[in-house]
């Protein structure tokens, strides 16, 4: 006990090195811990994210048993617990997995409207509906759907007969529930096929439609009738809460050995599920931080060591004096090695919790910033086994570093007069060296130097290059101040001679270079990687959400979105409505066509300006073309005075397509040869004509399947609409202007449209393969202009074809941009008007999208629930960018960027207190100069230059060789799980980010150099020249 | 050449013992001999100054006897042992229990953040004593040598005589036959200088402790029983009582007092002429003749004699 307060007393005797020692070495336990607790922390982060929301296909399994279905559920369970506890084991099932939700189902028919709807019973159903009146607790009680309630008028209390069941009576009306919710999402489709239509076409009804699910009593369907057949369907859903890290290797096999099972196929079982893809992706990622982080704290725990080792050096070597007392006061050996090593190792054990709080604040603190919202920060055992690993590479750095002083002799130590012992010689120079050439030469070899995304493990480079430019460059730094030393002596000043005199004694250089260098370079990189990483999340983000924010949205039946959001941004500058549809067909499939409003899209979408063009305002202006109004059909019927002088096949219909969505408007059949006036009903308009096409009479307006030569020659010579109950022209133009019209179908040889007195001519000579003849309407470009990211254009020039929004072809006059915002690699934009009109207003297949400016988000989110638009989802592009950085290369790089920032730190307050021990020891010296007439001023300048060469130089040397790294790898460092294919990426360091670095770093040893070198030279006595020199 | 009976004896019962010791000191490209045959016998319970010019190997001695370097050539012998062969291990045992040292700067033989009572402690810790006596040693000395009051007091806040003095503490704190202190007094006042003296005295006298003490302080070779003069690593003179003696080498050499170098300046030629109870030297051409012929006499002791052209 004594002993150890007598250390202890030792420790706080020499404060500053204590300190030192102490700080590093927490800094080497906390950078091991940091490490393997951050890397805990992220793999559960991207387990939370990459399971949250996912659909029950992905992250469970859906069971089902089809049969009468009294009699199916009994089956269905017995059979999936059973094999559920023989893959999974009967302790595991209940951690691993949700409670199931089962459902049974049955159909049954209302037989004045046609309508079938699903019989449901479902675990929990009225708990997770709204409704009005009384969740059905006897057999044949029901809740039926609000929305066949208004179609078919029922109301609570009614009693449904003859629907294939017993007399099922009303007890309540439900709300459509969220049907994205993962208690109904999975069945949606099957429960709620109304409220489906709703969103695909704008409203329910139709004959032979479906209504909406009625949803029952358990006993119901137990009790169904025997001929009434039915299913039981059971969803599981993954518990992501009690699933463990380590469960994720297992699951994806044991899923699918659970799917595919024999026991449950021949009970007629059948299991969906794809959780192998979800735990693969996982796994997947996981991978894309292991290694870095591996060797990002590799990185970071060799330089701490080394850190540790030139502290602990200064500190051993101070206490040689102490260490000769010992002996001489004749401690054995292995007393006085006890006694040499006691203080550092004291330190180093104690620093060993201390370091695992401080790394586990720390990795908690970094998991705040850049991980999920509540992700735990535990601590695993491979966090103690690092710790335990840094230290016990501590106390080897310990013994290495005390080995010369408790091996000195007493007389050595007590009549030593110089400290040229204590330059290092070249076998350590030569390791260090041969050791970075070697890995940096195998990595060039292996590809890993200048490739793009060739792996992590270029994030070695830096350290690598790091080290062996520190070394030489800590050589040569007292070979410049030699060369230098005639300048000084004879230019220089007093202060700057005595300073490079100083650096220039000591041919083996400093260790500070080194240490310094290393870590500035790690740092330096370490920020570039970070800094470029970051910008590239920001410009993926920004063209993969092509907005701010980006509003999923349904507007309410009948009304027009445009017009909601041009009332709530009247100048254009803070919203856009956007048709966003994805291809999933054909050739095409994943294609994505953006329609947009340009005015609009140009104030709200994102542009960086490494894109090309560059002028947005510019592009949008070119999407939309002015082409010849629209032909609006108003009233409620049309007529068209046609004269056909040739018509191949008598008898065709002549079709007015018009874009309401409703069927085509058909007006009659045309004669042979004649003057005929054609009469059709219009239903919903005000519309627009979009074409007028024949067809072969009584069959369908398209012909036949092969290419047929036609000989079609006929005259409009008036198109009259029935408006308030007199029939009111069309305005002239659009018979007496041919531009008014274009050749709806494009063969050869090519229709032939003029216009003269008498109206619109029209000449077909053939039609192609089941199409029909078609005059349409100049109301859009017949290409519409597209800006088209080059990486999908390929170099083609000239019209291409895209997808509309029904997934018909659409001819696009393309416009060549680096990347198209909202869908970067695959997505094309057209005016959203022009494509409507090219898609016959058809929405089924459009996501509308609101894009909005990040200010205006709430203002028009508030706007658009007040007029009854439903926001389905929102997206935002900070979001995206915190989901790219938190995958596992965004994960590595903060840490690389957290532990290079301390190690630098460290390395900044060690070289100080390094130079500082060194001058000190050197007061005697100064005493003596102070004695001899040198102003005490000159000596504090002299140590001031003398440490801010030594530290700038290491400083701007490892910042210049992290540098080099970054030009050197930063293209092979992994970015992105998987990379965007547009747009490019860019790879050039911000500058504001390393100007921030250098500026701090020069400060901080500005500031620390005037303190040191001011409190040590006033610490200058001249009673100092009594002692021997040290 | 065989010892005298005399010398024998003193030999027998001595503390320290030399016997032609040489020490050479190697650095590459540069030998340099800090000791060329010194004989020299210090008895038990005596109390001896070293004295001589910086440089001529008083501090080498000391280090000899402490078991902290080993001879070139010759014997040297501390407490019975032959120091030549003595391992580290028996060194740094003797150093605990039978040799204490002072060294001359009083910071170096203290540990500045140590209590005085601890450093005191520090130096007994080897020993197998049991913490309490160790304790109770400690404070008697402190007590001895006047520091108990400030017994709890780092050893770096002490002034510069209370640190030396403490050092002598420390350095006897087990008891050792043999003192050795390396210029006790050289950085201290008259009046702590005094104190020291004291100490060593009062430890001599109480302990029978045989002290050998490096020092130019004339106050010290008053207080001691003997002086020895260490001259270009041998030893020159001895006083004793007040009276310097010459000492003469194996190889007959011996070397003159400063003052009679003004009578015989290096260089000069003189005649030995034996006389009754020794050998007396005359300059060469101050022997009236003048002719140098005559100091080839058939009465010449020695080749020596006259000032070299």
């Amino acid at each position: 006990m004594t002993q150890l307060a007598a250390v202890i007393r030792g420790l706080l005797h020499r404060g500053g090195s204590t300190l030192v020692i102490f700080l590093v070495s927490i800094a080497a336990v906390a950078a091991a811990a940091a490490g393997p607790i951050y890397y805990e922390a992220s793999r559960t982060s991207v387990l939370r994210d990459l399971t949250a929301n996912k659909p029950l296909i992905s992250w469970g399994f859906e069971a089902s048993v089809t049969g009468p279905v009294a009699g199916v559920e009994s089956i269905l369970t017995s059979g999936v617990i059973g094999q559920l506890d023989l893959e999974f084991g009967t302790r595991n099932v209940s951690r691993l997995f949700k409670p199931p939700i089962m459902s049974l189902e049955g159909s049954g028919n209302y037989p004045l409207y046609n309508a079938n709807f699903p019989v449901v019973w479902r675990t929990d159903e009225c708990a997770h509906l709204r409704f009005s009146g009384t969740c059905p607790q006897a057999a044949n009680q029901i809740l039926v759907g609000q929305s066949a309630a208004r179609v078919a008028g029922w109301h609570t209390g009614q009693v449904l007969r003859n629907t294939g069941w017993p007399a099922l009576k009303i007890t309540g009306i439900y709300q459509t529930p969220d049907l994205n919710s993962p208690y109904w999402a999975p069945r949606a489709a099957s429960y709620f096929p109304a409220e489906e239509q709703v969103i695909g076409s704008g409203g329910p009804g139709g004959g032979g439609a479906s209504f909406d699910a009625v949803f029952t009593a358990r006993s119901t369907l137990g009790n169904a009738p025997a001929r009434q057949q039915g299913a039981a369907v059971m969803d599981v859903y993954l518990n992501s809460a009690g699933i463990r890290q380590s469960d994720i290797g297992a699951l994806g096999p044991k899923m699918t050995d659970f799917t595919t099972s024999q026991n449950l196929a021949l009970q007629g079982v059948i299991v969906s599920s794809q959780v192998y893809t979800t735990t693969a992706q996982i796994e997947g990622n996981w991978r894309t931080i292991a290694v870095p982080v591996l060797l990002v704290t590799l990185e970071v725990l060799t330089l701490s060591w080394l850190l540790l080792f030139m502290a602990v050096s200064d500190a051993v070597e101070a206490r040689g004096p102490e260490v000769a007392l010992a002996k001489l006061r004749g401690h054995g050996r292995w007393r006085t090695l006890v006694f040499g090593l006691s203080e550092p190792v004291i330190l180093l054990l104690a620093a060993l919790p201390l370091g695992m709080v401080i790394g586990w604040l720390a990795a908690g603190a970094l998991g705040r910033l850049d991980l999920g919202p509540g992700t735990p920060t535990a601590v695993p055992g491979l966090a103690w086994a690092a710790a335990g690993v840094a230290t016990a590479g501590g106390l080897a750095a310990v013994i290495l570093a005390a080995q010369r002083t408790l091996r000195r002799g007493v007389v050595q130590e007590f009549r030593r007069s110089g400290r040229r012992g204590a330059d290092r010689g070249w076998v350590m120079d030569a390791i260090l060296l041969t050791g970075s050439a070697a890995g940096l030469l195998e990595l060039g070899v292996t590809g890993r130097i200048g490739s793009a995304h060739s792996g992590v493990l270029s994030l070695l480079v830096p350290g690598l290059l790091g080290m062996a430019v520190a070394v030489v460059a800590s050589r040569l730094l007292p070979l410049a101040c030699r060369a230098a030393y005639e300048w000084t002596g004879k230019r220089g000043g007093l202060a700057a001679f005595l300073a490079i005199r100083h650096i220039a004694r000591r041919a083996g250089g400093t260790r500070t270079t080194i240490v310094l260098a290393t870590s500035f370079a790690l740092t330096s990189f370490a920020v570039a990687a970070w800094a470029v990483s970051q910008a590239n999340y920001r410009l993926v983000a920004q063209t993969r959400s092509g907005a701010p924010v980006v509003l999923t949205v349904t507007p309410p039946a009948g009304r027009s979105l445009p017009a909601i959001v041009d009332r709530l941004d009247p100048r254009g500058t803070k919203a856009a409505v956007v048709d966003n549809f994805v291809s999933l067909t054909g050739s095409s499939a994943g294609d994505v066509t953006l329609g947009v409003d340009p005015s609009r899209f140009a104030h709200v979408a994102f542009w960086p300006g490494s894109f090309r063009p560059s002028d947005l305002n510019a592009l949008a202006r070119r999407l939309e073309p002015t082409p010849p109004d629209p032909l609006v059909l108003t009233g409620n019927a049309m007529r068209m005075r046609v004269d056909v002088r040739k018509l191949s096949l008598p008898g065709e219909l002549l079709t007015a397509n018009v874009t309401t969505g409703a069927t085509p408007v058909n007006l009659g059949s045309l004669p042979a040869h004649g003057a005929v006036t054609l009469r059709g009903p219009l239903v919903g308009c005000p519309c627009v004509l979009e074409s007028l096409s024949l067809g072969e009479s009584g069959k369908d307006i398209q012909r036949g399947l092969i290419n047929t030569a036609v000989n079609v020659n006929l005259t409009i010579e008036s198109i009259e609409l029935h408006v308030d109950g007199r029939w009111r022209p069309v305005p002239a133009r659009f018979l007496h202007s041919a531009a008014t019209w274009r050749e709806g179908l494009h063969d050869n040889p090519p229709d032939k449209i003029t216009a003269g007195p008498r109206g619109l001519s029209w000449q077909v000579f053939t039609v192609p393969v089941s199409q029909s003849p078609t005059l349409a309407s100049a109301n859009r470009p017949a290409a519409l202009p597209a800006l088209i990211p080059s990486t999908l254009l390929r170099g083609r020039t000239g019209p291409v074809a895209g997808v509309n929004f029904e997934g018909n072809s659409l001819a696009l006059e393309p416009i060549g941009v680096t990347a198209v915002p909202g869908a970067p690699g695959n997505g094309v934009i057209v005016d959203r008007q022009y494509a409507e009109l090219a898609s016959n207003e058809d929405f089924t297949f459009v996501n509308q999208q609101v894009w909005t400016t990040a200010a205006a988000e709430h203002r028009i989110v508030a706007g658009l629930k007040a007029a009854g638009v439903v926001v389905g989802s929102v997206s935002t592009e900070a979001g995206v960018q915190a989901a790219l950085a938190r995958q596992g290369p965004g994960l590595a790089s903060t840490l690389f960027l957290a532990d290079a920032a301390a190690a630098a730190l460290l390395a900044v307050g060690a070289a100080i207190l390094n130079l500082y021990l060194s001058a000190r020891r050197r007061r005697y010296e100064y005493a003596a100069l102070e004695a001899s007439g040198i102003k005490r001023s000159t000596l504090r300048r002299a140590l001031l230059i003398e440490l801010a060469v030594v530290l700038g130089f290491g400083t701007i040397v490892g910042i210049a060789a992290g540098l080099g790294a970054a030009a050197l790898v930063l293209r092979a460092i992994p970015e992105f799980v998987s990379y965007p294919s547009a747009p490019p990426l860019v790879y050039t360091p911000p500058a504001v980010p390393l100007a921030v670095l250098l500026g701090v770093a020069i400060s901080a040893l500005v500031v620390a150099s005037i303190i040191a070198s001011t409190s040590l030279i006033s610490g200058v006595k001249s009673d100092q020249l009594r002692e021997a020199p040290a | 050449m065989s010892e005298t009976p005399e010398r024998e004896r003193a030999t027998a019962t001595a503390t320290v013992h030399c016997d032609g010791l040489v020490q050479v000191y190697g650095t590459p490209g540069l030998e340099v001999t800090a000791l060329r045959g010194v004989d020299l016998d210090v008895a038990e319970g005596e109390t001896v100054a070293l004295l001589g010019p910086s440089g001529a190997g008083k501090s080498t001695l000391m280090w000899l006897f402490a078991g902290l370097i080993k001879p070139t050539a010759g014997v040297v012998e501390v407490c019975g042992r032959r120091m030549n062969d003595i391992s580290g291990r028996q060194a740094a045992k003797m150093r605990l229990r039978e040799v204490g040292m002072v060294m001359q700067n009083p910071g170096r033989n203290l540990l500045p953040y140590e209590s005085a009572i601890g450093n005191v402690l520090f130096a007994q810790s080897p020993t197998r004593r049991t913490p309490k006596a160790k304790r109770r040693r400690a404070a008697g000395l402190l007590e001895a040598i006047g520091l108990a009051s400030v017994a709890h007091r780092p050893a770096g806040r002490l002034s510069g005589g209370e640190q030396q003095r403490l050092a002598v503490a420390v350095a006897l704190a087990n008891g050792p036959r043999l003192l050795l202190a390396d210029e006790p007094t050289s950085q201290l006042d008259l009046r702590s200088a005094a104190a020291v003296i004291d100490l060593l005295r009062a430890a001599n006298e109480d302990l029978g402790t045989t002290m050998l003490v490096v020092t130019h302080d004339p106050a010290v070779g008053k207080a001691f029983q003997r002086t020895v003069t260490i001259r270009d690593g041998r030893v020159g003179a001895e006083g004793r009582a007040g009276e310097e003696f010459l000492v003469v080498g194996k190889d007959g050499s011996i070397q003159l007092p400063t003052d009679l170098l003004e009578v015989l300046p290096p260089g000069t030629l003189a005649r030995a002429v034996r006389i009754p109870d020794g050998v007396a030297l005359h300059r060469a051409d101050m022997d009236g003749s003048g002719d140098l012929d005559a100091l080839r006499g058939p009465d010449s002791t020695s080749p020596a004699g006259g000032q070299r052209p």
